[in-house]
């Protein structure tokens, strides 16, 4: 559906450099740090900044700079944008379906309905929880292919980042083969929602693992300066000193269970990983 | 395009306070004597408002999520051209329409052949301040056009007076003769194909610059 290779932006004092793909049917996560570069590589390949140099192929074609039937085949959520915010919701509809021939206004009013988002009122109005919901709602109104949304569930409360994600969800259960490309920092909001996701530092993806894989088999083991002598570190990806010792980060936690029963193993979320990967040392 | 008219057209409502502003400058030219000299100043307002679309644009970066809808760039600025045009025209028909039931009521106060008059006169200098507005505002900030803007009025303003000092009166009244003296047709054909080649030349300015941005 979407595939990146060595997509490269310049700033002074920051390179974006990156490669990535989201397959057809599968929802991806972009995870990283504020300033990271997430919102660089999203906008780098919806072509709000030029890029430098890389390829990108979009929809099974490699594209130099996205076509009009492209981005109507496209969901979008900014981190920091919307529709104009002194536009209402109404005003809104009558955009949509002028731009999108698929827009799909019973389902998008029936949705302001349900999430409680007024249709006569400014946007400027509305509460971090309103706009986001509706920026997520506009993405998936128009029976797009592609849904690049940027750190849609930002600053809101849990119920309203629990609605968006089951906008999510039934966007991906309608059909099968549509993808979406997902950046948040809220890593339960990912660990629940994407099949896979790419780890970004500094503007470059330093790690790719399905979600699936990182919640069964990645643990953290609590262990401490003698056991580390000893310890099997086939295993081992990363470690961090501690006051009491070790933590180790490892991608195969079941070996330590059956091999090594008195040391303490604990369960490695996506926090624990960002944190052992840019934190801890390689072994 | 059709989007994007709709979204400018939509923002425009937020400009309805200028409506009694536009009242009051017929009512005040009125009291001075003729509603016809509202034209000049209400078509200036006019090429304004249609700028502030821009700036509308650029509120709470919404400009960077308008670019993800589908239409190319030149969709965007051929639709600025279209959306500037659609105001000035509609403010000079608006004026006309006024002063045509005026000069039915009062017509000591309205006269509608005068105001089409200014209208005729007017009109081309407001499609030209267009072609010359739209690029700056796309390739500058609000702010820094606003700037160049008042650089421009100075420079020409300057140049009026350095050129009515330095020209003599007698040749001042020849060239003035000459301008006048040049049948009207030419005008009618010349004027009309000057302001499309000037649109031509501000519109391929406008794409090339809208290109450069980033987002």
């Amino acid at each position: 559906m979407l595939k990146c290779t060595n997509i490269r932006k310049s700033y002074p004092g920051f390179t974006l450099d990156c490669s990535f793909t989201v397959p057809s049917g599968r929802i991806s996560g972009l995870i990283g740090a504020n300033g990271a570069g997430k919102s660089t590589a999203f906008k780098a390949i919806l072509g709000l900044v030029r890029r430098d140099s890389g390829t990108l192929s979009l929809f099974g074609e490699e594209k130099e700079a996205l076509s009009e039937e492209d981005k109507r085949r496209l969901g979008v959520v900014l981190a920091d944008a919307g529709y104009n915010p002194y536009l209402t919701v109404e005003d809104t509809i009558l955009i949509q379906k002028a731009f999108y021939p698929a827009f799909r206004e019973d389902f998008f009013r029936q949705k302001c309905q349900e999430l409680d988002l007024p249709l006569q009122k400014l946007i400027k109005d509305f509460s971090t929880g309103m706009k986001a919901k509706l920026r997520v709602l506009c993405a998936v109104s128009h029976d797009a292919d592609l849904l690049i949304l940027d750190e849609p569930t930002a600053g809101l409360d849990v119920l309203a980042r629990d609605q968006i994600l089951d906008l999510l969800r039934d966007f991906m259960a309608e059909k099968e083969e549509r993808s979406v490309l997902i950046s948040s920092h809220i890593s339960a909001d990912l660990e629940t929602l994407c099949d896979d996701f790419y780890m970004i530092d500094r503007g470059k993806i330093f790690f790719h693992e399905e979600t699936d894989r990182l919640l069964s088999e990645y643990g953290i083991l609590k262990v401490t300066e003698e056991e580390l002598q000893q310890l099997d570190l086939r295993y081992i990806r990363r470690k961090r000193k501690e006051s009491w010792g070790y933590s180790l980060l490892c991608d195969q936690k079941r070996y330590y269970f059956e091999n090594c029963p008195g040391i303490t193993i604990e369960k490695a979320g996506i926090d624990e990983l960002i944190m052992m990967m840019l934190k801890g040392e390689e072994i | 395009m059709k989007g994007l008219l709709l979204k400018d057209l939509l923002l425009l409502k937020n400009q309805k306070r200028i409506l009694p502003l536009f009242l009051f400058v017929l009512i005040w030219m009125v009291m001075l004597g003729s509603a016809s000299f509202a034209i000049p100043f209400l078509s200036m307002m006019a090429v304004v408002l249609a700028q502030s679309s821009f700036s509308y644009d650029e509120i709470d970066h919404s400009d960077s999520f308008l670019f993800t809808l589908p239409f190319s760039g030149r969709t965007y600025v051929l639709e600025k051209y279209l959306f500037s045009l659609l105001c000035v025209l509609s403010v000079e028909v608006l004026a006309v329409i006024l002063i045509a039931v005026g000069s039915f009521f009062a017509p000591q106060f309205f006269s509608l052949q005068e105001g089409l008059e200014y209208v005729i006169a007017f009109l081309p200098i407001c499609i030209l301040l267009t072609a010359f507005a739209l690029p700056m505002r796309i390739r500058f900030t609000g702010e820094q056009s606003r700037f160049i803007y008042m650089a421009l009025y100075g420079v020409i303003a300057l140049l009026f007076i350095v050129l009515r000092k330095l020209v003599p009166q007698e040749a001042a009244e020849k060239l003035l003769a000459a301008i006048t003296s040049v049948p009207v047709v030419v005008y009618a054909v010349g004027i009309p194909l000057l302001i499309i080649l000037l649109l031509l030349l501000s519109y391929r300015l406008s794409c090339r610059w809208l290109k450069a941005k980033e987002y």
